[in-house]
């Protein structure tokens, strides 16, 4: 009896060890939605001044300039109004964005110039945003969402250790069929994006620079997303980023975009 | 050369096993060959100064016609099953690592009103369910310039499912492009269109892989007709099987070298080179026929075999090595050609000519004295007793004639000279396609969809200035007019673009298709474009653009009328004015003024060779006159062939021009031979010019005749080409060189009997000498 006791007593570090190694190793699908949980660009329940610089493989480059705000409204779903403030043929333009979670995204184009805003209809997930090397779906984060996980061995980017997750996209307009991430394991932030097109072959690579706590939250302050098969870069700084509470819902509306 | 012969019959073993030795070492290197026919390779050359701004357009913003093209045809297009075809087909090869891009009709991008809003991306995201939604799209479909016969005909009966291939196909090779081809044929076999649904493989990759294709066919079909055909005429000609195999050995031994030399320039058996076997298996077999020949003659007249051999080719040797070098230089004047296409075939024939030569003085004498004599004598076949007759006839026809027959052939000159200048020259990319199910695709694609022939106006100005609104309009002047041509099929840019843009934020007023006049509003729309597309017809700073117009390809001639009208209208455009430069390029630009180049080039290097050879002959008989007397007589032939082009207005194209090249050393051969006879025998001391003539005509005639009958026969073969610029060229060099033939045996004849300085020639010789060969002289029975 005494033995038994023992021996009970013996495994008890080793169950303790293997539960806690099975907590600290969670599954794929749980890294990917912390992942989500987290807004790196700023466009989930943030207030964000940014900009994005635009480079060709001539190396001419090009900035565009906005500002946004956010709301989670239907968490991890949000709400999104931004506003260029450059170059200047593009200020004054406002972009309107509604994730809902059953149905189709909304968006909502407001061009100064005809002083109204248009729906935008049909899927736009494969454009790129504003002609830079982002596109809607790189932004949406639907893929993560709704794709298939798989593990791979853990890496470590920079001296950072990461999950290695690949996803593989279930939407019919996803212009991925495989997304390699690299997630940094202690704040859930994605540090690095390796996107397949339907032929297999890389087309895009997302990199994190540069990362913020800012009141308590992660951002992706410095990223930059190349473009293999154009040779094409767009660099996303953002450079005044904070997380936004108690947003108004009816902030987020198109009366509101229209306004200069 | 008398004791040389007499050493290689001596060592004739060691010279054999030699000679082999040699044809091993030339038929490993010509494993490397292979037959491509790429419209690059006739522009693609570092001093084309066409080529740096067509490969810069090219690069920056892809190759607008580089496309393997599903053509999908069904009694409407926009029914669910067809499109739900089209979509399960674009899907299947989107994976495919050969295409960059796929793009239909179901994944296009568009930017048009939907009621108060503006639908932006996928064309048809969804398949449309309802009658309604599919008559939505239709309408838009067939009125959007983006789409119409690019992607959808104008009776919407056809539309394309375009496959980019990774490699822009202008810069592809022909493996790459196959294997494009070959996946999407894989891929549509795998998805096989539902019942009414025919689909076709077709666009400009397939011209060039067919193209590429029909010329190995070629080769596997002319280089035995022709070595069959050669057996033929030889055994005509000798009446013995040795007789054939001698001339054979020598003369496949030269083509095997020939090939050996030219797969070390690294160059493609292209539509230029593909008649380089043809060209040297018929000259070649020209001089084995003259020494052939003379060497029956010699045991005609008695002599031991081994004196029979060594006489022959020592009295040959002068003629034929000068034939041989007034041929290859006739050649090698193309060396001179900007073209590599060009200049590579006319080092290469030379090469093979001098090579043959050469087989014709090292393997035939040693092949001679392995062989046994042959048991009948060429003159007395009764063909022979014709020929001589004939010969005969000729010769008393002239008589007393000569200076009438010389101011007729002058007069014919001058007329025919008139009638054939009007030729024209226009070559015919779709045109090269034999006939068949690729050539029928191609043509149907064109008259329905898109053509593959591609011009393009090249814009360049500061950064953004393709975005301000004058700058467009002005674009979209010129794309209007491009549109307007017949000849185009598709003309796209960048105003189109915006057009289409501002449409659709104006409701889809259809009077709303131009150019707003705000340049932010402009900026604005080009925003909400797929980089992608935008990237076809725009640099990313929009300080350069493009329209890229598709042309229904009816050859050079018009489609350089409309690089001339296109350019009109830019010069009107004003677009200098606003800091814009535009220039035209394309394929279509670069490529057909080359291709007439190639032309003019051809037609210069056969006047270049022209002279070269009359200087050769005079250097060589140190007779001016001599040489002089032997042009007109051989460029009758030449007229006599333009002129026939110019009755059955048949155009100048790089093959049909050909006829010079091919030409040039054959026309000249008889003339070289005859004019050596004359001074033969004025040597030999014969003094009646009637006499020398006389003797000349009969003992030239014979071989002359089945060399001319050969050659022509030969180039003849060529009708059994798949290329009907091959056939026509078959046609024309039988033409010219039976011509030449005629030419030579009355006119050369006369204008040496009139006009030749006989009293200097014969004051020359001062003993008269008993003639060394006693041919048959007399009146024939």
């Amino acid at each position: 009896m005494k033995n038994r006791l023992l021996g009970k007593l013996a495994a008890a570090p080793l169950i303790f060890v293997l539960l806690t190694a099975g907590a600290a190793t969670p599954s794929p699908k749980e890294i990917i939605a912390r992942s989500l949980e987290v807004d790196p660009f700023g466009l989930g329940g943030a207030s964000v001044t940014a900009h994005l610089v635009l480079k060709d493989k001539a190396g001419t480059v090009r900035q565009l300039a906005f500002t946004g705000r956010s709301l989670r409204h239907d968490p991890p779903f949000s709400k999104s109004l931004v506003r260029f403030t450059a170059p200047a043929d593009l200020a004054g333009a406002g972009f309107l964005q509604v994730q809902n979670r059953g149905g189709d995204d909304e968006r909502y184009l407001f061009l100064p110039e005809l002083k109204r805003s248009r729906r935008i209809s049909g899927s736009l997930r494969a454009s790129s945003f504003m002609g830079t090397d982002f596109s809607f779906a790189d932004l949406d984060r639907r893929d993560f969402r709704e794709g298939d996980a798989t593990a791979k061995p853990d890496e470590d980017i920079g001296k950072f250790p990461c999950y290695r997750v690949d996803v593989a996209p279930k939407r019919s307009d996803s212009p991925y069929s495989k997304i390699e991430t690299w997630i940094r394991k202690d704040n859930n932030l994605p540090l690095k994006l390796q996107m397949y097109d339907r032929s297999k072959v890389l087309v895009k690579t997302f990199s994190v620079q540069e990362v913020r706590r800012i009141e308590g939250e992660w951002f992706a302050t410095k990223s930059r997303m190349t473009d293999h098969a154009q040779t094409h870069t767009t660099d996303l700084v953002l450079d005044a980023v904070t997380p936004l509470k108690g947003a108004a819902d009816d902030e987020f509306t198109v009366r509101n975009l229209e306004k200069m | 050369m008398a004791s040389y012969i007499r050493a290689i019959i001596r060592w004739r073993w060691p010279a054999l096993l030699l000679l082999l030795a040699s044809l091993a070492v030339a038929l490993y290197s010509a494993r490397t060959l292979r037959a491509r026919f790429q419209f690059t390779d006739f522009y693609t050359y570092p001093s084309n100064k066409a080529l740096p701004l067509y490969v810069a357009d090219n690069e920056e913003f892809g190759d607008p016609a580089g496309y393997v093209i599903a053509m999908i045809e069904a009694d409407e297009v926009f029914q669910p099953r067809v499109l739900e075809f089209v979509s399960r087909l674009t899907n299947a090869l989107a994976p495919e690592p050969s295409f960059k891009r796929i793009i239909s009709l179901t994944n296009t991008s568009a930017i048009r009103a939907h009621g108060d809003e503006v639908m932006s991306g996928p064309l048809l995201p969804e398949l449309p369910k309802t009658a309604a939604e599919l008559a939505e799209v239709r309408q838009f479909a067939l009125h959007s310039p983006l789409l119409l016969r690019r992607l959808i005909s104008s009776d919407s009966k056809t539309t394309a499912v375009l496959a980019q291939m990774r490699t822009p196909a202008v810069l592809a090779t022909i493996d790459q492009q196959s294997a494009a081809i070959d996946t999407l044929t894989r891929v549509l076999a795998q998805n096989p269109p539902p019942a009414g649904v025919h689909v076709r493989v077709t666009g400009a990759p397939r011209v060039e892989v067919q193209t590429t294709h029909a010329l190995t066919t070629d080769q596997l079909v002319l280089t035995p007709a022709i070595i069959a055909l050669l057996v033929v005429m030889l055994y005509v000609t000798f009446r013995s099987f040795h007789g054939v195999m001698l001339a054979l050995a020598a003369v496949t031994t030269a083509t095997v070298w020939t090939a050996g030399i030219f797969a070390l320039f690294g160059r493609p058996a292209d539509m230029i080179s593909s008649i380089v076997p043809t060209t040297i298996l018929v000259y070649g077999v020209v001089d084995p026929i003259f020494v052939l020949t003379r060497v029956l003659q010699k045991l005609d007249a008695g002599r031991a075999k081994q004196a029979a051999i060594s006489e022959a080719f020592s009295e040959l040797a002068l003629p034929c090595v000068l034939t041989s070098v007034t041929t290859a230089t006739g050649f090698a004047a193309f060396a001179t050609a900007a073209v590599p296409a060009v200049r590579y075939f006319g080092i290469t024939v030379a090469i093979g000519v001098m090579l043959a030569w050469v087989t014709t003085y090292t393997l035939l004498p040693v092949l001679l004295a392995f062989a046994p004599v042959p048991k009948r004598r060429l003159q007395s076949s009764r063909l022979g007793r014709v020929i001589d007759r004939a010969l005969y006839s000729t010769w008393s026809m002239l008589r007393g004639r000569s200076q009438l027959a010389v101011i007729i052939s002058i007069v014919l000159f001058g007329f025919g000279a008139a009638f054939a200048a009007t030729q024209r020259i226009s070559n015919h990319y779709v045109g090269s396609l034999p006939r068949g199910q690729t050539r029928n695709d191609v043509d149907l694609l064109q008259k329905r969809l898109t053509g593959v022939i591609r011009l393009v106006v090249h814009f360049e100005g500061p950064e953004d200035s393709m975005k301000r609104p004058e700058v467009l309009r002005a674009i979209a002047q010129i794309d209007r007019a491009a549109e307007a041509d017949p000849l185009v099929t598709v003309s796209l840019s960048l105003a189109d673009v915006v057009a289409e843009a501002n449409q659709a934020f104006n409701n889809g007023d259809v009077a709303e298709r131009k150019i707003p006049n705000s340049p932010t509003l402009i900026g604005q729309y080009l925003s909400l474009v797929d980089r992608a597309d935008r990237a076809e017809l725009a640099s990313d700073d929009y300080a350069r653009s493009r329209i890229a117009i598709l042309v229904d390809d009816q050859g050079g001639n018009p489609t350089l009328r409309l690089a001339r009208d296109l350019q009109r209208h830019i010069d009107e455009a004003g677009l200098g004015a606003l800091g814009v430069k535009a220039e035209l390029t394309g394929n279509g630009i670069v490529a057909y003024p080359e291709l007439d180049r190639i032309v003019v080039e051809l037609l210069w290097g056969f006047v270049f060779a022209l002279l070269a050879i009359v200087l050769l002959q005079a250097a060589l008989f140190r007779s001016l006159r001599l040489a002089l007397i032997s042009v007109i007589p051989n460029l009758l032939p030449v007229i006599a062939c333009f002129s026939v082009t110019r009755l059955f207005a048949i155009d100048l194209r790089i093959d049909t021009c050909l006829v010079l090249c091919v030409s040039v050393g054959g026309l000249f051969n008889t003339t070289i031979h005859y004019s050596a006879r004359v001074l033969q025998r004025i040597a030999e001391g014969e003094r009646d010019p009637d006499e020398i003539l006389l003797h000349s005509l009969r003992a030239v005639g014979p071989p002359s005749l089945f060399t001319a009958v050969v050659l022509s026969a030969g180039f003849t073969v060529l009708t059994l080409s798949s290329f009907y610029g091959l056939q026509v060229l078959g046609l024309l060099s039988m033409i010219t060189l039976l011509t030449g033939f005629v030419s030579d045996m009355v006119v050369t004849t006369a204008f040496l009997r009139a006009t030749f300085d006989w009293d200097a020639a014969l004051s020359r010789v001062s003993q008269p000498a008993l003639p060394r060969v006693s041919t048959h002289m007399s009146p024939p029975s």
